[in-house]
């Protein structure tokens, strides 16, 4: 068991021809990630690295029984590409793409809402399950199959804290990057909701951060007690300079929230068991399970 | 990117939202001349700076003059603008040093019978563009936002379908303006929704808008523009780039990283926002000093990891450089021991350094510089690399000796560190 991806998942590149594409595409195929398929507009009917390319999302979904696409297509059209996704009904997308604008994201996220399917990013390094399934660009050698879970905004902390645990000897379920930018697809709550239900995880390390509000939403779907198994979380930037001022309107949304002093008490009076510090990642979750 | 008053206002102008009559200035002179050319009988001088809460700040070492000042001749504007232009004006958001004044915007000015305000801002937590209306203006409505936070009236606007047009006629028709001006708001309201949408805008707040004669113009005008969407905003790009010559705009990007000035003495350089953040954190807990934060994105090219480098490295209060960097992605490792290298051939490093590397390409990169670059200190992970560098930065005189094994070096002071 894992959360979002496992052996049998079946995976599409939507912009398979570039070169950061191919590069992961040909990691994943090493990996054992069941790939199979690409799309690129105009070049339906090639292959590219032994796998067919498509013109479009839903043909493709059609020839290969695609169940998650990724998405390496340039900030200028990675929404179209999104939402050619999500108008085939592809059940998970996951968008690696980098600084897309803010208001296509908005734009993404209503269409989301009455759609069949589900959105990873964008601006995330992806989601592995050790040994099943790798889509993204993680890298691979850190992690090793094991029963934690790991949720985090941040890439690079998403490795250390995979790094720490593989370190620990424990070993992961599922590592899902939720993206770095202020609106994306799946958040903490989303995730921690799938672990609860997943039989192999026997804990959850949430990695946060300064700003926006995913972890203030977490603490209030875990205030309620039920949750099944214990929950860690890290918020990075507890000594980050704060002087990016918000506007005044979105302080009056915001107020209250934000810094890593009110995002832990929240944590932890949800009966999270807040970790103080990134090197304690590893050790913190042993001594949870012990 | 955050645009000036008065680069605000031309966008307002443009489209279709009333603004006061006015011009930008960067000498008393202009500005006397502006205001000669102005049709109008008294004008405000409002200092450019990107900061709210100029009417209630001082200049520094004059507590007495505001940024935003009214004018009863074109003489009075011309006095009022030589003593802001190449002065700091203090706000409540500037912190102490405050931020210098090189431009003054001179406009007419209004007598309006009243105040409202509106905002559009992005709303992380629902996903959508929030419109955000008061029928206060000004300081009044931020006051009353803080006393009686239901006093600001919050609608969704849907990028797809706009906002609800109920919802909205029965916000305005509570704040009894009268038909005529109440119409003038919707419209304005109207406009600003499609600003913000075409302009990709993540924020636009009109606050004040005064009504003068039944119809609504923008007092004053806060925008921030999204900086990914540049690639389509030509208007906003030829803005940014007339700003940049004027020098008025700090770029924190423009060698393609995130850099922070902090008061420390260990340099920092890691790949990623999140572990850059981590990596400060675990220095203050074992009671090191950053001086700054920089934050390398992943798709770093070694040119670019070395102007990283030189930058923190021309920073003389430094004691102690400390590299931390997770290879994963398109960030590979030997990317940065090669622009270690690089930088330590140029001109070699005479402060401590200590390096831990992760990930992609780790032991060779990691190879590298034990053969490439005397007196490295490699750690083998985040705790041990805080650690030493903290304690290097503290007691220079523990580096390494010629005659040391590496190995017992390393044991050696981490057992100094850890008892």
């Amino acid at each position: 068991m894992s959360i979002l991806v496992d052996k049998s998942t079946r995976v599409i590149c939507q912009g398979i021809t570039g070169s950061q594409a191919s590069f992961y595409t040909e990691r994943a195929i090493s990996f054992g990630t069941q790939m199979v398929g690409g799309v690129r507009p105009g070049k339906g009917g090639t292959s590219h690295l032994g796998l067919p390319v498509f013109d479009d999302v839903s043909t493709a979904m059609a020839q290969t029984g695609a169940t998650a696409s990724v998405i390496f297509v340039p900030k200028e059209n990675a929404a179209n590409a999104i939402i050619e996704a999500i108008d085939a009904e592809m059940p998970l997308i996951i968008c690696i793409t980098e600084h897309m604008p803010v208001l296509d994201m908005v734009k993404v996220s209503e269409l989301l809402k009455n759609s069949r399917s589900r959105l990873l990013g964008p601006n995330t390094p992806g989601v592995i399950t050790p040994e099943q399934c790798r889509i993204g660009i993680m890298p691979a050698e850190i992690f090793k199959r094991g029963n934690i879970g790991i949720i985090s905004r941040s890439s690079t902390l998403t490795y250390e804290a995979a790094w720490q645990t593989t370190d620990a000897g424990l070993g992961q379920s599922t590592c899902v990057g939720i993206g770095g930018d202020p609106i994306h697809g799946l958040g903490f709550v989303d995730c921690l909701e799938m672990f609860d239900q997943d039989e192999e995880t026997k804990a959850v390390v949430v990695i946060g951060e300064i700003g926006g509000s995913e972890e203030e939403r977490a603490s209030a779907y875990l205030a309620n007690g039920n949750y099944s198994k214990p929950v860690l979380a890290y918020i990075a930037g507890q000594h980050a300079p704060l002087d990016t001022r918000m506007g005044h309107a979105s302080a009056i949304i915001k107020s209250g929230s934000g810094d890593a002093v009110s995002k832990k008490k929240a944590l932890s009076s949800a009966g999270v068991k807040v970790i103080e510090s990134p090197v304690e990642i590893g050790s913190s979750v042993r001594k949870a399970l012990a | 990117m955050d645009l000036h008053e008065y680069q605000a206002k031309r966008l307002l102008k443009d489209n279709s939202i009333r603004v006061p009559e006015g011009d930008v200035a960067d000498s008393p002179e202009r500005a006397e001349q502006v205001a000669n050319q102005l049709p109008s009988e008294s004008w405000m001088v409002k200092a450019q700076i990107l900061s709210g809460g100029r009417g209630q700040g001082h200049f520094k070492g004059d507590e007495m003059k505001s940024g935003v000042r009214p004018a009863a001749t074109p003489e009075h504007v011309s006095t009022h603008a030589r003593s802001m232009l190449g002065r700091s004006l203090i706000t409540a958001q500037t912190g102490q040093d405050g931020l210098p004044v090189r431009e003054v915007y001179i406009e007419q000015a209004m007598a309006p019978s009243q105040e409202l305000s509106l905002s559009l801002v992005l709303d992380e937590a629902n996903k959508t563009l929030m419109l955000l209306l008061s029928a206060h203006g000004g300081v009044a409505m931020e006051e009353m936002a803080k006393k009686q936070p239901l006093s600001v009236a919050k609608l969704p606007v849907s990028i797809l379908h706009g906002v609800d047009q109920q919802l909205l006629a029965d916000t305005i028709d509570g704040y009894q303006l009268g038909e005529k001006a109440s119409n003038s708001f919707k419209t304005l309201i109207g406009h600003a929704i499609e600003l913000v949408k075409n302009n990709d805008l993540t924020l636009l707040e009109i606050n004040p808008v005064g009504i003068v004669n039944d119809e609504c113009i923008a007092l004053d005008a806060k925008i921030t523009v999204d900086d990914n969407s540049l690639f389509r905003q030509a208007e906003i790009r030829a803005i940014d780039e007339q700003s940049d010559r004027v020098g008025s705009r700090r770029r924190a990007s423009k060698d393609g990283f995130n850099f922070i000035q902090m008061n420390g003495d260990i340099a920092c350089m890691t790949v990623g926002a999140g572990l850059s953040m981590a990596t400060l954190d675990s220095l203050v807990q074992f009671s090191g000093n950053p001086a700054n934060f920089l934050d390398l994105p992943p798709d770093s090219k070694v040119n670019r990891v070395t102007s990283a480098l030189e930058l923190l490295l021309s920073n003389p209060q430094i004691k102690c450089l400390l590299i931390n960097v997770f290879g994963g992605g398109i960030m590979r490792c030997d990317t940065v021991s090669d622009a270690i290298q690089v930088v330590n051939r140029l001109n070699p490093i005479k402060v401590p350094m200590v390096v831990r590397l992760a990930g992609t390409n780790a032991k060779l990169a990691n190879r590298r510089l034990k053969e490439g670059v005397p007196g490295i200190v490699l750690a083998s992970n985040l705790s041990e690399a805080a650690k030493l560098a903290a304690h290097l930065a503290a007691t220079p005189q523990d580096l390494p000796s010629a005659s040391e094994s590496d190995d017992g070096w390393l044991k050696k002071i981490i057992h100094k560190v850890s008892h």
